[in-house]
């Protein structure tokens, strides 16, 4: 009984991975091969890629049942290196599980909220395939059993991510900001590789239960250099500084793109990645302390950004960056669980707000800029109460769900010991509170400083996510993780931080402008420096983006015209050359041969020739040449 | 001994016509050559006893075939046809191939050695015998004899019709 | 017959005939060339009517007769078809009738 429903959910497992690849496949080769977007946008796409999302759930909270009723499904095929391990092996156990699922319902609500968003785009197969396509390839991340696998999905989410910030291709900086999407992330790719490489080569395999196996044998400097190796793959896929400049750029892309992958997603992989590998750093704890701090300095950076951004999606996005410090934080303090809690309760809440700006976006027709929104408390309800709950719950307001997660951080920051890191979450709980109010109140409240007076909500497919992921806002904190109530020395901390947070984003910012306007000249050269994002972007852009690019593009096209033309021109030339010699052998020999068999057929026929002269006489005289012979054959017996 | 001397004479008589016949230049000269060679022939009949055959040698080739080649020379006018080269280049060649075939053949026959047969000639009355002969075993050859005659009669007179009723019939 | 033996006849047989077909090879006027095959005929009646004398018989005359009128009978014809020929082609050269050339 147990065998078959496990045999059936491993199916259900395959299918889930295999719906929205078929998605994509269908959505990218049924609609002929067109490039150019239609005048009326298509229906179909968006259609296919939300029912193919709720069938994946489906197939997913089957298979994840099963994964708690019976134990992890895994599932091996084909062998390519011999002694290797399996080509292909995927492994669904709690923790793959839970990321399995929450990608599946954050994918149908992005699904489904696009359907609204983007009903006015032309270009509908492009958005729909690239978005099914990422969903596919993040969830052979997830459910890859080994490193190797895992990493043709890790590349797999990064050509999508890059595709799909890059959708509106035709504007310079949605452009440029996909392609420095993925320049930053094929710096963590290169640390991500040599790790594996490196696996390969020490444990003679990629496979995370012969890696776990095998890791115990591998020299301690190896191990430091192999996990360092992976956080340079993981801070530069879930952008931790110093890898983070893409993410706030790549908030060109449609929002319900930042609300699946820049926030509930792709950039989990980092922490997925860094929970897997568990076996790994548990025998090189130096790491740990690495990506902790790491983590913790990330965190706080960003907090202190979000705080003076002025565009409603860089504000999200610095928070996003942040929250994932605190997961790389509890990663490196070696608290998994609560990184992985974080990680679920972060992506509701923050593929909410995400979603939530994009109903705001929406309904103001294409305005993102918080210094032009206000007072919309009364016009958008649905959004206004949704975001509101997605607000309070990045805060920390007790009883929601993210509150439990960031408690369970702070908690392992305390047990720890390390006091100046527990310090840095603190502080950067606060700022958390005092931006995530900060932005809420300065979209819905106050005065009206828009250009457009009249909004009004989205459609129905719009507002149905919004109210699920807020329900799940809501539930989660509750469902997933027994809490933990003897610890409320720092439940009371946090929600004190929470409050006071609150309170001053709302005293600043909904309260009188002069004084806010006081307290921005006092703190210019501070504000200054966050606005300019601590001067992080410009160094990036002027070292990697103009120093290392633009140099190795011009390197490449020395290259192109020294070499690459050079070869052509030979190759050119030589061919040249050689038909010349074609055409030479074929005027001399090749006609010379059929001159020679022509005279030849004209000497040898010549006897026969001159044989057919017409003459009688001529003819007559060869019957006398023969009668002569025969009358000398007479003779001669 | 008459016969020996005869048969010499007509013998010659016969060969230096023939050889003159076929090197004259003009036609008329080799015709009139012919007509000697052809006298010599008869001769040879005569001293083979074949009285009816030099008659009729006589009659029919001198004075039948030689008269007709000389209408015919006269009405082709070989006048024209006198100036330009008689013979063929490669005469040489043929004259060798003569001369060969001669030669084989004379010693295919001095091998053969050919006898007299014994006993008396023939009976009195060649043209008797001869005309027996036709007339009993071979009258169905002398009566094709006839026909192919009478064909040939018809036909040359055909041949040599007038040019304007020929091109009549061909453009008609 | 003294001294004179069929061979003799059948020499000058064969020597005339020679003579005749060198004559009908080496000369180019179609006259002297039907001149030709009439000696040729000629040498071929020599030779039956000598051998009709050595055998005592008469058929070999009877069959140089009928040679004789079948030469006849192609001299004719023969010098017709030169006629029509002269008529058509303004020559009587064999050289110069060669529609059989290739």
């Amino acid at each position: 009984m147990v065998d078959s429903a496990h045999r059936l959910a491993s199916y259900a497992l395959q299918a889930s991975l295999l719906a929205p690849l078929a998605g994509t496949a269908v959505i990218f080769f049924g609609g002929g091969f067109r490039t150019s977007p239609r005048a009326i946008p298509q229906r179909w796409p968006g259609v296919l890629a939300v029912a193919l999302a709720a069938v994946s759930l489906a197939l997913s909270i089957a298979a994840a049942f099963a994964t708690s009723h019976g134990g992890a499904i895994s599932i091996q095929a084909g062998e390519w290196i011999p002694g290797f391990g399996p080509a292909f092996s995927l492994q669904l156990d709690w923790l793959s599980s839970w990321l399995l699922l929450l990608l599946d319902i954050i994918g149908l609500m992005v699904s489904l909220f696009s359907l609204g968003y983007m009903k006015e785009e032309r270009d509908q197969r492009r958005y729909f395939g690239c978005l099914l396509f990422f969903i596919g390839m993040m969830k052979l991340l997830i459910l890859s059993g080994s490193y190797l696998l895992l990493f043709a999905g890790w590349e797999g989410v990064g050509l999508a991510s890059y595709l799909l910030i890059g959708y509106h291709f035709e504007r310079p900086r949605a452009a440029g900001a996909a392609t420095k999407a993925f320049i930053v992330n094929r710096i963590g790719d290169a640390g991500f590789v040599l790790a594996i490489i490196a696996l390969a080569l020490t444990c003679g395999s990629t496979n995370y239960g012969a890696v776990a196996l095998a890791a115990q044998r591998v020299p301690h400097g190896t191990l430091v250099l192999i996990c360092s190796l992976l956080v340079v793959g993981a801070v530069g896929k879930s952008a931790q500084f110093p890898l983070h400049v893409w993410l706030p750029d790549a908030m060109e892309g449609p929002t319900p793109v930042s609300a699946l992958i820049h926030s509930a997603t792709m950039v989990c992989a980092g922490v997925y990645l860094l929970a897997r590998s568990t076996f790994l750093f548990s025998l090189a704890p130096e790491v740990g302390v690495g990506v902790a701090i790491t983590g913790a300095v990330t965190a706080l950076f960003a907090a202190t950004v979000a705080l003076v951004e002025n565009d409603i999606k860089r504000v999200l996005a610095y928070s996003t960056i942040s929250q994932i410090g605190f997961m790389f934080l509890a990663l490196g303090l070696g608290a998994n669980r609560a990184a992985m809690f974080h990680v679920v309760t972060h992506a509701f809440f923050k593929s909410l707000l995400f979603l939530g700006a994009g109903s705001v976006i929406h309904a103001l027709h294409g305005e993102q800029n918080l210094k032009h929104m206000g007072g919309l408390r009364k016009e958008l309800p649905v959004t206004f109460w949704t975001m509101c709950i997605a607000g309070l719950t990045l805060a920390g307001i007790p009883g929601l769900s993210a509150f439990f997660s960031k408690d369970l951080i702070l908690e392992a920051g305390f047990e720890s010991g390390h006091t100046v890191l527990t310090l840095i979450g603190i502080i950067t709980s606060l700022l958390t509170a005092v931006y995530s109010w900060r932005l809420i109140s300065l979209a819905f409240y106050g005065e009206s400083r828009r250009h457009r007076l009249a909004v009004h909500e989205g459609p129905v497919s719009m507002r149905v996510p919004l109210i699920v992921l807020a329900a799940c806002c809501v539930l989660a904190g509750w469902i997933f993780v027994p809490i933990h109530w003897e610890a409320w020395p720092t439940m009371i901390t946090s929600s004190f931080l929470a409050f006071l947070g609150i309170w001053l984003a709302s005293h600043y910012y909904v309260g009188s402008p002069e004084a806010r306007l006081a307290f921005d000249d006092r703190f210019a050269p501070l504000t200054n420096f966050l606005r300019n994002r601590w001067f992080i972007d410009a160094v990036f852009e002027e070292h990697i983006m103009e120093g290392l690019v633009l140099r190795t593009a011009a390197g490449a096209a020395a290259a192109d015209a020294m070499l690459i033309d050079r070869a052509v021109d030979g190759a050119a030339w030589s061919s040249r050359q050689a038909g010349e010699g074609l055409a030479w052998s074929d005027s001399s020999l090749i006609d010379g041969i059929v001159r020679l068999v022509s005279a030849a057929v004209r000497f040898l026929s010549w006897p026969s020739r001159a044989l057919q002269s017409g003459f009688v006489q001529s003819y007559a005289l060869l019957f006398l040449a023969g009668v002569l012979a025969a009358l000398g054959f007479c003779l001669s017996r | 001994m008459i016969e020996a001397v005869l048969f010499y004479i007509f013998a010659a008589l016969t060969l230096v016509g023939g050889v003159l016949t076929i090197t004259r230049r003009s036609a008329v000269m080799s015709a009139v050559w012919l007509t000697v060679s052809l006298l010599g022939v008869a001769g040879l009949f005569l001293t083979l006893g074949a009285e009816f055959l030099f008659v009729a040698q006589i009659v029919l080739y001198i004075g039948g075939i030689t008269l007709l080649f000389l209408f015919v020379i006269m009405l082709v006018n070989l006048d024209a046809a006198a100036q330009v080269r008689q013979f063929r280049r490669a005469w040489p060649v043929v004259v060798l191939a003569g001369i060969g075939l001669a030669a084989e053949l004379i010693a295919l026959l001095i091998k053969g050695k050919v006898e007299w047969l014994a006993g008396s000639p023939i009976t009195p009355g060649n043209s008797e015998a001869l005309a027996d002969l036709l007339l009993s075993h071979y009258v169905v050859a002398f009566e094709i004899a006839s026909v192919l005659l009478l064909v040939a009669l018809v036909g040359s007179v055909l041949m040599g019709q007038q040019r304007k009723r020929s091109k009549e019939q061909v453009e008609g | 017959m003294h001294g004179i033996s069929p061979l003799h006849y059948l020499i000058v047989s064969a020597l005339l005939f020679s003579i005749g077909v060198t004559g009908v090879l080496v000369r180019r006027n179609i006259v002297v060339i039907l001149m030709s095959i009439e000696l040729i005929l000629n040498a071929v009646n020599i030779n039956l009517v000598a051998f009709s004398h050595g055998h005592h018989h008469v058929t070999g005359q009877v069959f140089a007769l009928f040679v004789m009128a079948v030469a006849v009978a192609e001299a004719a014809v023969a010098l017709g078809i030169l006629i029509a020929l002269f008529r058509n082609r303004g020559t009587v050269l064999a050289d110069e009738l060669d529609l059989l050339k290739w």
